[in-house]
């Protein structure tokens, strides 16, 4: 009989030893969680950004970034000292967030962060979503919440789970109904805002190419950014007054496109073809950035903890850079090269790449990669940008590696990338860079992001 | 004693070039696996930009003489153009898939990733004309 009762206690402690919970014991951290799976969610939107319709620059800008976004603000309570976006970023209020109730349940963070992103994939691409993405949304999040469960004690995991998920899934509902009040909530719908009659003028846009008669998102400037502060950085410097004059500063910036263009090397060449990502399906501006935070943050080995930080931050910042590079663009509506430069220098001009159908000053690809850029220096350096990158991002798509020494460095590139395509002039691309930079700067220091991140 | 040392030594060396000569040989094979799959792409994204070059070439010239396409090309245009993404996205897929797990398994820190990309380039330039 005794011996019989000490083998029945010692099954009990073999149990006991066995479970896998994240353990009380052991600070429940969301540093201590990898982040490998929420990089393939990140993965997954840039799929979904290419495949379904009227997802162009700035309506997938709002996508990845309310999903960076969400993530961070699912699990901060999970950081030790991390504050909450809610009551930092504008009009998001600590009371519309559900509350974590971190002192009764020890959240499992993967599974929280899991809820929460597949929601707000399925409510930021909602009516266009097709069958097949939402499929594999809904499959990744199935995947995911199984092999997390799994790794939980079968007594308490189920309960576990579920809170989890619950949490996860009342804050991506809480962050979708504050998107729906920005001014862009379902933009993708009618991505050119038609009917809409441009400005007209000699300095004025005119489409350049057969599709679209009117431009992409005139009234994007007036969304609600999320950072009010970062409206600082949308009145560039006017751009140089045009002229027909040929001794002119404005006639000088479009034969420098011209002869750019007729000079490029091939690497050059390449370069535009590069950062212009596709000219059938790209996951935009946005996504190629966001593609590049990915691979930093697996060869960096980061933690869940970081790649929150580091998707939030892009995703407020590459918000609030389209809506400043928007509000220039449609302050000027400033004429294309390839329109001045047929009509008054060479009519049989033709550019690398397709001109985008928006006005020119400034260059979105220039203003999102200046927050890039800075994003990337506060995350992956000591403050000076200094990182070996080499860019992986596109070799699946057939374009070779891009190395670069600095952060800095890859943002000149992808400014000057316009230049090379002949779609941009050299003051769209150095304009767009600085209020880049600043908005990447002033998200970086005005909110109150965790310290030490790990 | 110094014999056994002596031939340890000469055992120890062996092996070692042994290894450097089997992750040569797996750098190679892994290298050649790569640069077959992305002259694939490279040859898929020169046709795509050149497709995509002549469609906008075409649609200018229509413009310029106020012209619109008629509902057959503008179909014609867009069953290429979703024919191309699909090639692309598959083979975008085959390539990550190879991508990744070489990296997880033979090449994690970035220096091994930079040994393994100028492997894979200098192999692109023999198998891919």
């Amino acid at each position: 009989m005794k011996k019989f009762l000490c083998f029945i206690v010692s099954l009990v402690f073999i149990a006991g030893c066995t479970n896998t919970d994240v353990e009380p014991t052991k600070t429940n951290n969301v540093s201590n969680y990898s982040a490998d799976f929420l990089r393939e969610w990140l993965k997954l939107e840039c799929r979904v950004v290419k495949e379904t319709p009227g997802f162009l620059p700035p309506q997938a800008s709002r996508a990845f970034g309310y999903v960076g976004i969400t993530a961070y603000e699912a699990v901060h309570s999970g950081i030790p000292n991390a504050k909450p976006l809610a009551g930092q970023i504008n009009r998001l209020a600590v009371t519309s967030m559900p509350v974590p109730l971190t002192q009764n349940i020890n959240y499992h963070w993967g599974i929280v962060v899991n809820a929460a992103v597949a929601d707000m994939m399925r409510f930021m691409f909602d009516k266009n979503l097709t069958p097949a993405n939402l499929q594999k949304i809904n499959d990744l999040e199935a995947q995911y919440l199984a092999e997390f469960s799994a790794t939980l004690n079968k007594v308490t995991g189920k309960t576990l789970t579920d809170e989890s998920v619950k949490h996860g899934k009342a804050v991506a509902q809480a962050i979708y109904n504050y998107s729906k009040t920005d001014g862009g909530h379902d933009s993708y719908l009618n991505p050119f805002s038609r009917p809409f009659t441009p400005v007209t003028g000699i300095d004025k846009w005119v489409p350049t190419d057969a599709k679209n008669a009117t431009p992409l998102s005139p009234f994007w400037s007036k969304c609600r950014p999320i950072l009010a502060s970062n409206m600082d950085y949308a009145t560039p410097p006017k751009p140089m007054a045009f002229s027909l004059d040929k001794q002119s500063d404005f006639y000088k910036q479009a034969t420098q496109v011209y002869n750019q263009v007729k000079n490029n090397t091939a690497d050059q060449v390449e370069i535009a073809k590069f950062w212009a990502d596709d000219p059938f399906a790209t996951c935009t501006p946005t996504g190629h950035t966001f593609n590049i935070m990915t691979q930093l943050l697996e060869e960096t080995n980061a933690t869940l903890e970081k790649a929150v930080v580091g998707y939030a931050m892009l995703g407020v910042g590459e918000i609030d850079a389209f809506i400043a590079c928007w509000k220039a663009k449609y302050d000027y509506s400033l004429i294309r090269p390839v329109s001045y430069i047929q009509k008054y220098i060479d009519p049989n001009f033709k550019t690398v790449i397709g001109t985008p159908a928006f006005p020119a000053y400034t260059s979105g690809h220039a203003t999102e990669v200046g927050v890039g850029e800075k994003i990337f220096t506060r995350l992956f350096t000591k403050g000076d940008g200094v990182y070996s990158l080499t860019d992986r991002s596109q070799v699946q798509h057939g374009f070779a590696t891009r190395k670069f020494s600095s952060f800095s460095e890859m943002a000149k590139e992808c400014a000057n990338s316009r230049l090379y395509g002949g779609i941009h002039y050299e003051m769209d691309n150095q304009n767009g860079l600085l209020m880049g930079r600043g908005i990447g700067e002033n998200v970086v220091k005005s909110i109150n992001w965790p310290t030490d991140i790990k | 004693m110094k014999v056994n040392i002596f031939i340890w030594a000469i055992v120890g060396g062996l092996s070692v070039l042994g290894c450097q000569k089997n992750n040569q040989e797996q750098l190679d094979k892994d290298a050649k696996l790569m640069a077959t799959l992305e002259c694939e792409a490279r040859q898929l994204k020169e046709e795509r930009f050149k497709i995509a070059n002549d469609i906008r070439f075409m649609e200018d010239s229509l413009m310029k003489y106020h012209i619109s396409l008629t509902p057959s090309q503008s179909q014609h245009i867009d069953s290429i153009k979703t024919v191309l993404t699909m090639r692309t996205g598959k083979l975008a897929d085959k390539i990550t898939r190879t991508m990744d797990s070489l990296f997880v398994a033979n090449y994690q820190t970035p220096e091994q990733r930079q040994t393994f990309d100028a492997a894979t380039e200098k192999m692109l330039q023999e198998v891919c004309k």
